[in-house]
């Protein structure tokens, strides 16, 4: 072997140990659980279609505000990670971060009815419903308003400046039944719980980390364990699980 | 030399935080000059009250409340001075001189100076901190704009873009018509100035308040004191937004011809079939003839849509039917205990926005189709009525002949008849008011 080479193989050696080294440095966990309502779920209120009842009146429309499956899974909840100035952001997330961001005006009700976003991504709201214009309202706290009417196979975009503490509504004014969420924040770290009630944050910095919980009923998850919906958890690597989180049905009587 | 200045020593101030807020908290003081209201909009007053029940947990939450109020008051004190004193903060390109002429007691200061404009003419409805809230306010429908938010409604910009300055001006020489905001045409040109660029100042310190507050009792964190953060963070991407307002003027394109009677008729007739269709959507709000009675739901701006009332009023008509006695006066007595809290938590209580009646012919930021025309392509800001026109980032909206058309048709509104609506001859009637 040269000398040359010999440095090259070198160099190279120490780089990827290097390299480990870094990665191990870091470490990342998920966290996953799982909502549960406890009692007997009220039965989501039909919705009455008073406008383009010909496009809007076919597809049953009911009241999105507290959905529970036949276990008590309780979906669209949604778990944030709360502060997040020095937090730390899996590279994983980086293809992410320009991506658009689809919210649907599809069958006269958004899709998905809680939509999660970052900052640096752009909001794209389509309107997929045959032959009807829809209007997107939105007016974050503290940032700039929009309210585009959006024709039959069009879209608009709209992009946020300031992270939010609490999903912010989005309405339709013309079909005013019409209620959806976004949720915008400055990390990715956002979940919204699936039809049974399960949701997963996936590489989390590994160490303490404040989370928020909140639901659309609800406001705040806030029951003895989580005040104000808030918690911590100590997150290690690979798979933390908090479990089955029971929600006493007083929660959401309002 | 190395003269403190004042901003040198309101940055000691700011770093002295909490000795400051003691001796400068509203209502510490012993002549009590008028003070700005903190901004508690929608926020439950107990959770800054101590009460005898309080164990510790809630009694620290409360305590931290506190220290964020102290915090925000000192640095609104800072960064702004008060009513009787205004600071002008370089950073916001204000003119400082204009501020003084504005500000203040009514009448002239001991150099004959004029002051005390905005109390005069404006106070009384706007609020001393340009809340909306003043003494008469709860008596008008709608209400005076809270400029704190930095939304304005009635503009010639970009839908989410500031209002310009000759925007202001307009809109305190015309007044806003079918509105209490009365015309102040009577004032010299320079008077009119020092007030628009007060509530300028008034909504720069609104929606700085307002971001410091989300920062300390929303989000929970900690502000960082050094003054060039704040400003950095708080105060410039504000004051950024008054400075790009006049590139973000709406320039209506040329419209299509309507100088013979019978062009004027058909791009109304065009109008009124897209008013009615569902692309442009108006009809669902303003009803089919234009009487402002399309909506069967309540409607609310921006400054109303946040309070809770008609919520809850809608869950306590549904708590009503729950056969389970228990459990309805359980449900019954939530719900009211919260409306109760809701209704400590604002200064006025919501108020509905009625879609425009387009027959009366009243238009509150001008009739010259252009006006017209920059209102139906940027809808009216923080409103229902929506941005219908096509831009960059919403190209599949109304195109700027759509929009013209529906301008026609809007003017010729007044002149038509509710008993024939739709196309008419009617319509014609408004041609000679058309061409004035
Ligand atoms: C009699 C009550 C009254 C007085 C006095 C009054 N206003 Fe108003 N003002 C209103 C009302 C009501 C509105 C809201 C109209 C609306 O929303 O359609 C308003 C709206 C405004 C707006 C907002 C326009 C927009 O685009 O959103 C400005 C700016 C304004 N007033 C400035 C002033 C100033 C400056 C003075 C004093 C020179 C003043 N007003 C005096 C009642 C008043
Ligand atoms: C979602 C409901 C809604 C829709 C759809 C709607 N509007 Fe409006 N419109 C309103 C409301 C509410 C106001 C009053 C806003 C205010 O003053 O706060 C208004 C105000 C207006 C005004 C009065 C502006 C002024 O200067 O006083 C005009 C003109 C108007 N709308 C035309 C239209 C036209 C044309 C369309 C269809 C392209 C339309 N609107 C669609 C709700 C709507």
């Amino acid at each position: 072997m040269s000398h040359v080479s010999y440095r090259i193989a070198f160099l190279t050696a120490a780089l990827v140990a290097c390299l480990t080294v870094n990665a191990g440095a870091q470490q990342w966990g998920n966290l996953k659980g799982k909502f549960v309502y406890e009692g007997t779920p009220p039965k989501p209120a039909k919705l009455n279609i008073t406008k383009d009842p010909e496009v809007c009146g076919k597809h049953d429309l009911v009241d999105e505000a507290l959905l529970v499956g036949p276990n008590g899974g309780l979906k669209n909840a949604v778990v944030y990670v709360r502060s997040s100035k020095t937090l730390k952001v899996n590279p994983e997330y980086d293809k992410d971060k320009a991506a658009e961001i689809v919210l649907d005006n599809k069958n006269c009700r958004f899709e998905p009815h809680v939509l999660p976003i970052q900052l640096t991504q752009t909001l794209v709201i389509k309107n997929s419903d045959p032959n009807i214009s829809h209007n997107s309202n939105v007016s974050p706290l503290g940032d700039a308003a929009t309210n585009p009417l959006i024709p039959a196979a069009g879209e608009a975009k709209h992009s946020f400046k300031r992270a939010q503490t609490i999903p912010q509504p989005v309405s339709c004014n013309i079909h005013p039944w019409m209620k959806g969420y976004v949720v915008p924040r400055d990390n990715p770290y956002t979940a919204v719980s699936a039809a049974d009630g399960t949701f997963e944050i996936k590489n989390l910095p590994v160490g303490k980390v404040d989370f928020q919980a909140w639901q659309e009923k609800s406001g705040y998850l806030d029951t003895k364990a989580w005040p104000k919906g808030r918690f911590t958890y100590d997150i290690k690597p690979g798979d933390n699980d908090l479990g089955t989180i029971k929600l006493p049905a007083s929660l959401f009587n309002k | 030399m190395n003269k403190l200045s004042p901003a040198g020593l309101r940055t000691a101030c700011v770093a002295a935080a909490v000795l400051c807020a003691l001796v400068l908290l509203p209502g510490c003081s012993k002549t009590e000059p008028p003070q700005f209201r903190l901004n508690l909009q929608g926020r439950n007053p107990d959770d800054f009250i101590f009460a005898s029940g309080d164990n510790e947990e809630t009694r620290a939450s409360k305590e931290q409340n506190k220290a964020s109020l102290d915090t925000i008051s000192t640095v609104m004190y800072a960064f702004f001075g008060e009513p009787n004193d205004p600071y002008v903060l370089a950073e916001t390109g204000l003119d400082a001189r204009k501020i003084q002429m504005a500000a203040g007691p009514t009448g002239g200061d001991p150099s004959k100076h004029q002051r005390g404009l905005y109390r005069q003419h404006c106070a009384h409805c706007h609020g001393i901190s340009g809340d909306g809230a003043g003494p008469t306010s709860a008596f008008l429908n709608p209400y005076p704009r809270d400029y704190r938010q930095g939304q304005f409604k009635f503009k010639s910009t970009e839908r989410p873009a500031k209002p310009t300055t000759d925007d202001l001006i307009r809109v305190l020489k015309d007044g806003i018509a079918g509105t209490a905001m009365p015309s102040f045409l009577l004032l010299p040109d320079d008077e009119v100035e020092a007030l628009v660029e007060y509530v300028k100042y008034l909504s720069i310190r609104g929606q700085v308040e307002q971001s410091l507050t989300i920062t300390l009792l929303d989000d929970g964190n900690p502000l960082d004191m050094n003054p060039s953060a704040i400003i950095a963070e708080h105060v410039a991407p504000i004051v950024e937004t008054w400075n790009t307002a006049e590139s973000a003027i709406i320039d209506p394109p040329d419209r299509p011809p309507i100088d013979t009677p019978e062009l004027h008729a058909e791009s109304i007739a065009k109008g009124a079939e897209l008013f009615r269709g569902q692309k442009a959507q108006c009809m669902k709000c303003h009803g089919p003839t234009g009487l402002g009675d399309g909506g069967d739901e309540q409607l609310f701006d921006d400054w109303n849509k946040v309070k809770k009332f008609a919520d809850l009023a809608k869950q306590i008509a549904a708590a009503e039917d729950i056969t389970d006695r228990a459990e309805r006066r359980t449900q019954l007595k939530q719900l009211y205990d919260r409306l109760e809290i809701e209704k400590r938590s604002w200064l006025l209580p919501p108020q509905q926005l009625q879609p425009r009646n387009l027959r009366l012919g009243v238009y509150r930021f001008g009739r010259r189709p252009a006006d017209l025309f920059r209102r139906i392509y940027a809808g009216v800001n923080g409103t229902p009525m929506p941005q219908g026109g096509a831009n960059a980032s919403n190209p599949s909206g109304l195109t700027s002949e759509e929009i013209w058309h529906l301008v026609d048709y809007v003017a010729s509104l007044p002149y038509d008849k509710v008993s024939e609506p739709g196309v008419g001859r009617g319509h014609l009637a408004g041609i000679g008011q058309w061409h004035e």
